[in-house]
């Protein structure tokens, strides 16, 4: 392993995942519990030890690690490997890591693709408290979205096998739901609100119709639609399950966008 | 005069239209067909804006050689110029709004009991696959209310004796309800979004922004009122790397011709003065001026200077006109405004003119653009205080002078830019409104996701010293099928678990379902 020591600890992550993935399909061949701990277990310890790396990159660069596309697609990998630990030791639903466990290592993979220095001196247009209010909570949300994502591939793939007990899938739809629910506020609060409100004080503007922003304002429009669908309309199991899916693949068209479209969110 | 037993006339047709518009706006699934819809074209507006980034009258220009006749009609005609602001657009946006309005109006008073009402439940509740019952000795309708109190439940207690004198056939029924402002969650973001709404509209109808390029030293009125920016200073501050730290204007307010505030302006920071508020929001070169220009010239005897091309004397260090070598040169530093004597030379010289882009245009030397494509100078040669002549001389082209200067063999060393600082002014005229969109919609947010609006109502009925209980606790079960291997404290989830462990079973499970089934 090459690099600085944050870098270290979040390949050793990234290798631990991995090793988490296959104990995790292992559990579902075998169906041995024993398996589904020792994953759970692996999960946990990678989460620790990306915490290990985001810590000491924030301590080199000497500002919380939000300031970068890597250092937002680790936050979100980071984030949702957790929720899936908690997830998992609560529930003992070791099946679910199958499904959300390739998400987290899809956006570790895409993180350790991006520029990883780090940027000491931050441009002066992130200089302000509004980029750990607006990023963390938008990393948050999306880690979120993202647990939601595989809860959802868990559950339309179980219901095409008949896999699953009708409650068991009635629960695996209330969990998804329930996540959904923890990251929307997140979203509308931290990428909308607090987005909205550091432009003002930056650019002058609330809303200037960035591609970034438009983004994050086709994601807001969505996860609404889903939950009115579901409170409302009563969409539950296979329509919402796709649902939380598209809206996650937004969130992966508008992280990549960045990219490519540039606008007053392309910092790297 | 009309049969009072006459049909009354039913409503008019404006009126049944309107009624049936209302209908139509507060229906969920046609917010949700605006939601889709609205998503689909901010998708497609992204598409144009990063596509297609010149439309409207300029695609004519711009792409009618590349592309053929029916396209381009469709660029001009149809392809909005501004997606997010065209009408269709903001078509869209209106017809949210006006369905979030009429479902929060549809919905406000039932939503409005739910939240704040609290009474008996109709037996039938107590009927339906959401009830528990069980049978208890315990001292049940105190502990229940006891517990729920606890809990921060609010409490009606209905009491009724079937046979008056005794005890047998009391019931007692309690309704419980905790965090019912939850239900407000979603009215309170809905209005949020409104007012989110109204700002923007406010704000884009009334609202003004417009950028004042401003160099040091210079000033600018803020149009349409007494306000001036007087631009001190403008640096950008960099770290030992080189990374930029900071654009900083320090500038002067001035009001009616009187300094009011100094300020550091800087990203992030603004400057606010009575709705008007000052934003660092770009910079650039000076197309026009220089702060200081370097001149080389030789400081070797004219006799010394090498020609190229002669073996004998190499070519050493930078040319001057026509190509000569310097034997020493020298550098001269002539900053804007000041005459800087030549050293060798009986002349001393003053920037007269400098170009960013130089172009010869039909009334002389223009400026092209604000980019520094091909720079040029302008430099006046005086001996003593008269002026001898003046020539361009050339970034881009070190050889070259024209003008009526005498022959001074110089080059153009570096040119220290001036820079200007564009210092946005804007006015928020409808910021109050989106402020109080914020604070309204986040109050939504928080009360409909970090609140659960929780009830249950408990019906117990005294039989042979004992109590019979019934508790309803609507959305706490899963909808458990009969195969459910679970014992009834899964089945059973949060609250009604808790209080059947509290009022103790007699030892018989509690059972699911309607009164047929009780224990």
């Amino acid at each position: 392993m090459t690099g600085t020591p944050d870098i270290q600890f979040f390949t050793a992550s990234f290798a631990v995942y991995i090793a988490a993935l296959a104990l995790f399909l292992a559990h579902g061949f075998f169906r041995r519990p024993l398996l589904g701990w020792a994953a759970a277990g692996a999960i946990a310890l990678g989460a620790a030890s990306q915490t290990i790396a985001l810590g000491l990159r924030w301590s080199l660069s000497g500002r919380p690690p939000l300031a970068s596309m890597f250092e937002f697609a680790s936050v979100v990998s980071w984030m949702a490997a957790w929720s899936l630990f908690w997830l998992v030791a609560r529930t003992r639903r070791f099946d679910i890591g199958s499904y959300a466990a390739p998400l987290i290592l899809g956006m570790m993979a895409v993180a350790s693709l991006l520029p990883r220095e780090i940027q000491e001196q931050l441009v002066p247009a992130l200089q302000s408290y509004w980029l750990y209010i607006h990023v963390s909570m938008a990393a948050l949300s999306e880690g979120a979205f993202a647990l939601a994502c595989g809860l959802s591939i868990a559950y339309l793939v179980k219901a095409r096998r008949g896999a699953a007990r009708e409650d068991e899938l009635a629960r695996l739809d209330a969990l998804t739901h329930r996540v959904i629910a923890i990251g929307y506020p997140l979203f509308t609060l931290g990428a909308l609100f607090a987005g909205a409100i550091w432009a003002y004080h930056a650019w002058g503007t609330f809303w200037s119709w960035d591609p970034k922003e438009v983004g994050s304002w086709i994601i807001w429009l969505f996860y609404t639609g889903y939950l009115h669908a579901r409170h409302r309309r009563g969409w539950a199991g296979r329509r919402a399950a796709w649902l939380s899916i598209v809206g996650f693949v937004m969130i992966v068209l508008s992280f990549v966008g960045n990219l490519f479209l540039g606008g007053q969110h392309a910092y790297g | 005069m009309p049969s009072p037993n006459a049909a009354q006339p039913g409503p008019g047709p404006l009126r049944r239209l309107l009624a049936d518009l209302y209908e139509l706006l507060g229906n969920t699934g046609f917010a949700i067909a605006i939601l889709i819809v609205l998503a689909a074209a901010s998708i497609a507006g992204i598409v144009l804006v990063d596509q297609i980034p010149v439309r409207g009258e300029a695609a004519r220009a711009a792409y009618a050689e590349r592309l053929h006749e029916p396209l381009v009609w469709l660029l001009v005609n149809v392809v909005p110029d501004r997606p997010f602001r065209c009408p269709g657009y903001q078509a869209l946006l209106a017809l949210l709004s006006l369905s979030l309005l009429a479902c929060t109006i549809k919905r406000w008073r039932r939503t409005w009991r739910l939240a704040l009402r609290i009474g008996p439940a109709p037996d039938a509740v107590f009927d339906g696959a959401e009830t528990v019952r069980w049978r208890t000795r315990s001292d049940a309708p105190d502990l229940a209310a006891g517990y729920l109190r606890r809990r921060l439940f609010r409490l009606h207690r209905q009491e009724s004796i079937a046979a008056p004198g005794g005890s047998e056939g009391r019931e007692i029924q309690l309704a419980a309800s905790r965090f019912g402002l939850a239900r407000l969650g979603p009215v309170f973001t809905h209005m949020g979004f409104l007012l989110l709404v109204v700002g923007a509209i406010v704000m884009g109808i009334s609202g003004s922004s417009r950028m004042l390029w401003l160099r040091p030293g210079a000033t600018a009125g803020v149009p349409g009122t007494d306000l001036a920016l007087h631009l001190e200073d403008f640096r950008i501050e960099t770290t030992p790397s080189g990374r930029v730290s900071a654009y900083v204007s320090t500038a002067t307010l001035r009001e009616g011709g009187r300094d009011v505030r100094s300020a550091r302006i800087e990203v992030n920071k603004p400057l606010r003065h009575r709705g008007y508020s000052f934003y660092q929001n770009s910079y650039r070169q000076n197309p026009t001026r220089l702060a200081a220009i370097d001149i080389v010239t030789d400081a070797a005897p004219a006799a010394a200077r090498a020609t190229p091309g002669d073996p004998a004397r190499p070519a050493v260090g930078p040319h001057g006109r026509a190509g000569q070598a310097f034997e020493t040169p020298v550098t001269t530093r002539v900053p804007w405004g000041e005459r800087v004597a030549l050293p060798n030379s009986p002349f001393a010289v003053e920037i007269d003119t400098f170009l960013i882009d130089f172009v010869v245009g039909e009334r002389g030397p223009e400026l092209a653009s604000l980019e520094p494509r091909n720079p040029a100078v302008l430099l006046g040669f005086y001996e003593g205080e008269r002026l001898v002549g003046r020539s361009w001389y050339f970034v881009h082209h070190p050889g070259m002078a024209v003008g009526t200067a005498p022959e001074v063999p110089l080059l153009l060393g570096h040119l220290q830019a001036e820079m200007m600082a564009g210092i946005e002014v804007a006015t928020h005229p409808g910021s109050a409104w989106i402020w109080a969109g914020f604070i309204v919609m986040s109050l939504g947010t928080l009360l409909a996701f970090a609140l659960r609006h929780e009830r249950v109502w408990l019906r117990l009925r005294r039989r042979d010293d004992a109590w019979d209980v019934a508790l309803h606790h609507p959305g706490a079960l899963p909808p458990a099928p009969e195969r459910a291997t679970a014992g009834w404290e899964r089945e059973v989830s949060g609250l009604a678990a808790r209080l059947v462990r509290l009022l103790e079973p007699d030892g018989r499970p509690p059972v699911r379902g309607p009164e047929g089934r009780s224990a």
